[in-house]
């Protein structure tokens, strides 16, 4: 029995590392698409303040996560995230969705950016269509 | 006796599945048949801030409970708090309401006739009968 766990310890360590070192290899070499992850699709495509702040917090809540289970003296339970990260991804996708929203309320009371304006106009290439 | 042979048995079984699954996977990722191109990227081809966080959610938590199981004594699985799966939540739920917001405005641009733009067609690996070469495409050229 003790061979038989080590054996699919090993294999499921293997896969997950796997997985995980290439997914990451390919995002950082640009072989997994990442176009347009810190632009606003809903106004024009400009670069997005709300979006990076998104990101910013991910990455800090994951990596945080990470040392305080490799910290853990509890193996029989998952570390209780502390309230104020939940504050925290809370309020950034509050920026996040509200950013967007008001992107869409913009785009549809005509209060949107030039750069707005100018994609609600039909554009010759389109009308060729 | 016959009891523990048995769960013996169906443990190798199940080990050898699971490796043989994950080696397929792998190779498959290695060779180009499973495309990763588009992992995180919606269904215009831009790239998803949501899909990508709960990639890395998953990482995360996959690797967190892996590593509490394997240095519990006798090993076992976790108990996962409810502040775990409210992270998971509010990520899904944002993941929801920003398609939601983003289907509206599309809807809004479709009646203005001015439908969203979108990218060249998805280059995946499935064989299309009479098609050009998916290879052939280069997967980050869009159409703006």
């Amino acid at each position: 029995m003790d061979i038989l766990s080590t054996v699919l310890l090993y294999e499921l360590l293997f896969l997950l590392t796997a997985l995980i070192v290439v997914v990451t290899y390919r995002l950082l070499t640009n072989k997994i698409n990442t176009r347009g992850l810190l632009l606003d699709k809903t106004s024009g495509r400009a670069f997005s303040p709300g979006r990076l702040q998104m990101l910013v917090v991910t990455l800090g809540i994951a990596l945080y996560y990470v040392v305080l289970v490799s910290n853990t003296k509890d193996t029989g339970r998952l570390p209780d995230m502390p309230h104020e990260f939940l504050i925290a991804l809370g309020g950034s996708h509050t920026i996040y969705l509200g950013g967007k929203f008001y992107g869409m309320l913009a785009s549809k009371l005509g209060l949107a950016s030039p750069r707005e304006e100018e994609r609600f106009k039909p554009s010759k290439r389109r009308m060729k269509r | 006796m016959t009891i523990t042979l048995l769960g013996l048995v169906i443990g190798w079984i199940l080990t050898a599945f699971i490796g043989l699954l994950a080696v397929m996977i792998l190779l498959k990722i290695w060779n180009g048949d499973i495309d990763l191109n588009y992992l995180i990227s919606d269904e215009n081809g831009w790239a998803s801030l949501s899909r990508f966080q709960f990639l890395v959610f998953t990482f995360v938590v996959a690797m967190s409970l892996f590593y509490l199981i394997v240095v519990g004594k006798p090993p076992a699985y976790p108990t996962i708090p409810k502040e775990i799966l409210a992270l998971l939540g509010i990520s899904g739920g944002s993941y929801i309401l920003s398609k939601g917001i983003q289907n509206s405005r599309d809807v809004s641009l479709t009646e203005a006739k001015n439908p969203p733009e979108q990218k060249d067609p998805r280059v995946t690996n499935t064989p299309v009968a009479g098609g050009s070469n998916p290879n052939d495409a280069d997967p980050n050229t869009g159409t703006d």
